[in-house]
């Protein structure tokens, strides 16, 4: 079957240095891009804002965005006439929150699971003198999934997440120098960031995410609604060529190939084995451990699933916990588009038939 | 411009670039109050100046830390100059363009700050402009360079004259629709290799 009449061919796409970027380097690398007639260049970002504003601005056509940055747009760009959509949820959890190994040798916890580990935190800011610093605590964007699983995890310890504890935010890859120096005392980032702190015995990993928040919607296939209108064939095929990625990545024996070809130096440029941690669902909550089943850490897309297919109310999930941090607008809901992940599944299906019959 | 000049914060580690932003800005009468060359400190530095704006190179990772100060309080500045100046897409293509980013305190207009945000444009233009240009520079040395010395090996190997030795380069240049640079490197590589 021939390929689809794609509008713009050459295209370019954004993502940063973490393990869920994975669905555009593996499309890249399977020539899954090139199979659906696109010739894709891929840029790696060191900032969510420099990401997005390379998006809106043009220099890019699509990226791989935390879920909730098209919903809350109008909140971090008043000012902006564009608008981000998606058609495809890449995948879902994939993020965990590390203590810093001088802060959870102080805790003694009952249990190093998120439970034990946040009341055990609780009773160590309880018993902390007036006086003293509260603890710092980072994640990566202010309306991030991170930041609404970190806030979640310490609320449910009853640590007042606006009053207790200082929140910040920092770029991913920042993370673990500044653990390491003493800046923040824990954050909330995606793998493999998380594990690469745990191995080098610079935190101890509190949780990770998927054990709070099951499948929740992490990151998403972002274009500009100016660009979907001119380019819809072309946005399909990226589409189809990403959730193909993202089939070939749900199957776990292809877990090792991917933390093998993640790690090179012009992806994540990191050890294989940190990268593959968290791919083979394995936690290492702290150095020298033998690693524990943590089993769904990624969800990615797939077509005999839910995880892929973004819809209004999945939407309005997310940005009713985005309205814990910041009021925000909800009209929103609709620039998570159902209707264009199923012509994705479509088109694919289509394309199986027509191939199995010839 | 009223008494009351426009204020800005400036972040860029490239201190070249940074000042001749500075220069350009405060010839133009705005009021420089600091020149960070990281977000060390960044938001140590907003809370006590107060920038109406602040200007802060595209590709700083450290643009996130500032995003989270808009979200939090509304008081501090917001990424939204680039945006919203002159009607929106084209402006922010050239900032992109440009590198640079901009965030601007809440109550100011878009036209207040769009021409400062356009001077520090032109500046990093001409920065990326110049930069090219060195670039280019050092490429046309390194290729002349490569150049002379497969020519050199060219007349010792083969005892030839420099003027053999040039046209040699450039027959198997064109012989192999390939510059003559590309012939010198392998011609170098080949001929470095002790011969048996």
């Amino acid at each position: 079957m021939s390929s689809l009449q794609v509008e713009k061919p050459k295209l370019k796409l954004l993502y940063l240095r973490l393990t869920d970027s994975a669905p555009l380097i593996i499309a890249h690398e399977l020539g899954l891009f090139e199979q659906h007639g696109l010739q894709v260049t891929l840029k790696r970002e060191t900032s969510w804002a420099t990401l997005r504003d390379k998006l809106i601005g043009g220099a890019a056509d699509a990226a791989a965005m935390l879920a909730p940055m098209p919903l809350t747009l109008k909140q971090t760009l008043p000012n902006c006439e564009e608008e981000l959509l998606s058609g495809l949820i890449l995948s879902c959890n994939g993020n965990g929150i590390t203590l810093s190994s001088d802060l959870y040798g102080k805790l003694n916890p009952q249990s190093d699971d998120a439970d034990g580990v946040g009341k055990a935190l609780k009773q160590f800011i309880d018993g902390q003198a007036s006086d003293t610093a509260p603890l710092t605590f980072a994640s990566v964007y202010p309306f991030a999934s991170h930041t609404l699983q970190l806030r979640h995890w310490l609320s449910s310890a009853g640590i007042n997440p606006d009053t207790d504890v200082r929140l910040q935010v920092l770029p991913p890859e920042q993370m673990v120098d500044h653990l390491r120096r003493g800046d923040i005392d824990g954050f909330c980032v995606g793998e493999p960031w998380n594990t690469f702190a745990a191995l080098e015995g610079i935190g101890v990993i509190a949780t990770p995410n998927n054990a709070l928040m099951p499948a929740m919607p992490e990151k998403v296939l972002a274009v500009t609604r100016s660009w979907h209108e001119a380019n819809p064939a072309t946005h399909m095929a990226l589409r189809a060529a990403l959730l193909e990625a993202c089939g070939w990545l749900s199957d776990r024996t292809n877990r090792r190939d991917a933390a093998g070809i993640l790690a090179r130096p012009e992806y994540l440029n990191l050890p294989d084995d940190v990268v593959a941690a968290s791919l083979n669902d394995q936690l290492y909550r702290k150095q020298d451990m033998t690693p524990e089943q943590n089993t769904g850490w990624h969800l990615f897309a797939h077509p005999q699933t839910d995880h892929g297919r973004p819809s209004p109310q999945k939407a309005r999930e997310l940005l009713a916990l985005c309205n814990e941090i910041a009021p925000v607008d909800t009209d929103t809901v609709e620039l998570f588009h159902p209707d264009l992940y199923q012509q994705t599944l479509d088109y694919l299906r289509l394309r199986e038939m027509h191939t199995s019959k010839s | 411009m009223t008494t009351n000049p426009i204020s800005i914060l400036l972040v860029d580690d490239q201190s070249e670039r940074a000042a001749m932003v500075s220069e350009q800005l405060s010839a133009a009468g705005y009021n420089l109050l600091a020149q960070l060359s990281s977000a060390e400190g960044l938001l140590y530095q907003v809370e006590k100046h107060r920038p109406d704006i602040v200007l802060i190179d595209i590709e700083s990772p450290d643009r996130d830390i500032l995003e989270s100060l808009s979200v939090i309080n509304q008081h501090n500045p917001t990424p939204v100059a680039m945006f919203s100046a002159r009607g929106g897409a084209d402006f922010i293509s050239s900032a992109v363009d440009a590198g640079v980013s901009a965030y601007m305190a809440e109550g100011l207009s878009a036209e207040r700050v769009a021409p400062a945000i356009e001077i520090a444009m032109a500046q990093f233009r001409s920065y990326q402009q110049l930069r090219q240009s060195l670039e280019r520079t050092q490429q046309q040395l390194d290729e002349r360079k490569i150049i002379e010395r497969a020519k050199g090996l060219l007349m010792a190997r083969k005892n030839i004259s420099e003027q053999a030795a040039h046209q040699t380069l450039r027959t198997l240049a064109m012989n192999s629709n390939s510059t003559m640079r590309n012939v010198a490197e392998q011609i170098v590589t080949h001929l470095q290799t002790p011969a048996r």
